[in-house]
């Protein structure tokens, strides 16, 4: 609730002291946007409607968001209203994410979208974007000032957070190398960064120079010029750019640029004013010799001027051509492995390869100790009487905590919980890697350990005279399936540690997926690799039984 | 700040609840699937029995973490319906990710038990619930993994809280808090398996 009313007081604070408030100046009348007498395509169907409905963002204030009633306000939510008002129709605004904006403009249940959608190539290949941009945004580092994190190439192989999805991403850790360290969203990858995991994080400049006004710190700093600059562009169904609705909405953000629309409602959303819309409003004003508008559609072409445009569009993923059989496997079964083409993406897979068998590896290694000295310390001091079920009380206590907390919410506990109190004493933080390894250690140990406890008591009772030690190969092969099943099992759960960062296979997979790489093959790769992969382990404790049972 | 932990018992226990409505429904009707799957294999029948153990190797061997990632990117995120487009929420794809791992093990649980009863050894049902009651416990721990792709669920409530307070105690505080409801139930089905292995030698 309070996330929502900040952007409301700050606007109220802005309104409060509007004296410099910029306003819009009348245009030419080549520059207003009109829809034609008959439209045709989508934007007849608006007008049959009645109603213009509009796909914007609730998570980018003061962009997109819900005001307290749950409304979406904001000043892409203003532009909308604008558009509507000149079709005289009637507005409905409908929430959509960075993940399935596209889909829904495509498919037909929105007429358009408003959501910060920065211009790739590769997103003009999926949907009709609209010349020319309405605002821009580029990233730039917030990270720790005492580091004189200046500029990128201080950055050379230091973990930065980065929000998974975004276009910029790929350049960053390619060109300027540095380390990401993948999160799920905003709040991920400031608590990441505020707890000590990063030394900064890599996002887009208008949500991040804003944050910084509006809480200013003395430990963390914002870069001033943001780099990767890309247009915030008006999206269409594909097929539509061309025709009426596309054609409209262009004219409308021309008219928004030379009238000044768009600086006026950064004011009124107090976002601080940003060249790239007051170079727009400056060329836009200007007049051709003949006195026209110098950006009006030419009458012989009805295009844009080229001067009056962005450039083409940056380029998130090179272009990697696929050798012939990939191509021919694609189209004879629809198996597309042409992110295997690419070195840069082939060796983020093999990283994730190595690290998914080192945690499985560690993480078998680390609970058959825990179960082997804890089993061991049970059956010893067990038969101590109370000093000795005195000493096993916090083991006890360890193997119950363990078991029965999720997993997933002790990789959150330590490396979020724990590593922000250690990290803000200044204590030493082991890294995620680590982390995970114990976690899963003592989360499959603590079965291993009740397995053990079980299969050594049984055998002292059969050899009351042996030393624990001497018992435990028999013990290991009575609790044999069990242990099997309790190191397949951690085998299985230790995808987990994605969710903290760890660039394992299944998190890289999801990466490569958000990058535009073939849905259904991944997922169906990753399947597949688990399948064998657990039928290996399975069949390497088989081995490991015939050799341990023959002496 | 307990206090303002303990103010959010409410939206948490909501959130427990899904967790608790996602393994009821994954092992209620993974264990029907499973049972299916492990009376083929039992009675052999010709040319499904092949089928029902690859059937359940598939399901033994596929953690559910990447099946809930499968079927968040697979599945679509709308369907129509008379009509009118319906969101298909994240905690049903959750509840689909589950009933694989627990139809694979529900298929070899009822092999086990078929045999045993087959071959007249006592105690076959309680060796059955005394397992089934702990990968009971096994599936409301992974439940939580729901959070990962967006269900509404405790951890994700969690997470929801912890960003709206900027302070790492407070984060602290409210993992701490959730994990006790998760302790609190694994308690009570400790409790019950104790009750269920006692009967078990009271019967033999």
């Amino acid at each position: 609730m309070l996330g929502r009313l900040l952007p409301l007081l700050g606007l109220l604070a802005g309104l409060a002291g509007a004296v410099a408030q910029a306003q819009t100046v009348p245009v030419p009348p080549e520059l207003v946007a009109q829809a034609p007498d008959d439209p045709d395509g989508r934007l007849g169907h608006v007008l049959r409607r009645g109603t213009l409905i509009v796909g914007v963002k609730t998570d980018y204030p003061p962009w997109g968001m819900l005001d307290i009633a749950g409304n979406a306000v904001g000043l892409e939510a203003d532009l909308a209203r604008d558009l509507a008002d000149r079709l005289e129709v009637g507005l409905e605004l409908r929430p959509v994410t960075a993940g399935n904006r596209i889909g829904r403009v495509n498919q037909g249940q929105v007429d358009l979208v408003i959501a910060t959608t920065g211009d790739t190539y590769e997103r003009r290949l999926q949907a009709d974007l609209l010349q020319p941009g309405y605002y821009s945004a580029g990233v730039v580092l917030y990270g720790r000032a005492d580091l004189a994190l200046g500029d990128w190439s201080a950055l050379r192989g230091r973990p930065v957070c980065l929000n998974r999805g975004a276009y910029y991403n790929r350049a960053l850790e390619q060109d300027y190398g540095l380390d990401g360290q993948y999160f799920t969203g905003n709040r991920e990858s400031r608590l990441a960064l505020l707890y000590g995991r990063c030394v900064g994080w890599a996002f887009d400049d208008t949500i991040l120079t804003r944050m910084v006004r509006d809480a200013p710190s003395d430990d963390l700093a914002v870069m001033k010029q943001a780099i990767l600059v890309s247009p915030w562009v008006a999206v269409v169904a594909r097929g539509e750019g061309e025709r009426d609705l596309g054609r409209f909405v262009s004219d409308m953000i021309g008219e928004w640029h030379a009238s000044g629309r768009i600086l006026e409602l950064q004011d009124k959303w107090d976002i601080p004013r940003t060249g790239f819309l007051e170079d727009k409003h400056a060329l836009w004003s200007r007049r051709g010799e003949d006195g026209r508008a110098l950006c009006a559609r030419q009458p012989e072409t009805g295009r844009f001027p080229a001067e009056c445009l962005d450039p083409p569009p940056l380029r998130s993923v090179p272009a990697a051509q696929p050798p012939d059989w990939m191509q021919r496997l694609d189209e004879a079964t629809g198996i597309n492995l042409s992110v295997l083409a690419d070195a840069y993406d082939r060796g983020r897979l093999i990283r994730g390869l190595g690290l998914t068998l080192a945690l499985a590896g560690m993480a078998i290694v680390g609970a058959l100790t825990v179960g082997v000295v804890l089993g061991l310390l049970h059956v010893i001091l067990s038969g101590r009487g109370w000093i000795g079920r005195l000493l096993l009380l916090p083991q006890r206590l360890l193997v119950t905590v363990s078991r029965m907390t999720p997993p997933i919410l002790q990789l959150y506990i330590v490396f979020f919980g724990l590593g922000g109190v250690l990290a803000n004493s200044g204590a030493f933080t082991p890294g995620a890697f680590v982390i995970s390894t114990v976690i899963f250690s003592l989360y499959a140990g603590s079965t291993n350990t009740v397995i053990l406890s079980h299969a050594l008591e049984h055998e002292r009772g059969l050899h009351p005279d042996r030393p624990a030690l001497r018992l435990l190969p028999m013990a290991i092969e009575r609790g044999y399936d069990g242990l099997v099943a309790s190191c397949v099992n951690i085998v299985k759960a230790a995808g987990m540690a994605s969710a903290i960062a760890v660039g394992e296979l299944i998190s890289t997979v999801n990466l490569l997926v958000s990058e535009g790489a073939d849905t259904r093959t991944l997922m169906n790769g990753l399947l597949l690799f688990y399948f064998l992969f657990v039928l290996g382990i399975v069949w390497l404790f088989g081995r490991a039984k015939s050799w341990l049972v023959r002496p | 700040m307990i206090e303002q932990v303990l103010a959010q018992s409410r939206y948490l226990g909501g959130g427990f609840a899904i967790n608790l409505l996602i393994s009821i429904l994954a092992m209620a009707i993974g264990t029907v699937l499973g049972a299916v799957l492990g009376a083929i294999r039992f009675h052999r029948l010709t040319g499904l029995s092949a089928a029902a153990r690859l059937a359940t190797n598939l399901c033994r061997n596929v953690p559910s973490f990447v099946l809930l990632f499968y079927m968040a990117s697979m599945l679509p995120a709308e369907i129509e319906v008379n009509g009118a487009i319906v969101v298909v929420p994240l905690w049903i794809k959750a509840t689909l990710a589950l009933i694989f791992p627990v139809a694979g093990f529900a298929s070899d649980q009822s092999l086990g038990y078929l045999r045993q009863r087959h071959a007249q050894i006592g105690g076959a049902a309680e060796t059955f619930a005394v397992a089934w009651m702990q990968y009971f416990l096994i599936v409301i721990m992974a439940s939580a993994t729901a959070s990962v792709i967006g269900a509404d669920e405790i951890v994700g409530r969690a997470n929801n809280l912890i960003s709206r307070v900027d302070d790492p105690y407070f984060m602290l505080v409210v993992y701490l808090y959730v994990s006790v409801w998760f302790l609190a139930v694994g308690m009570i089905f400790s409790g019950l398996l104790k009750v269920t292995m006692r009967r078990r030698v009271e019967k033999a």
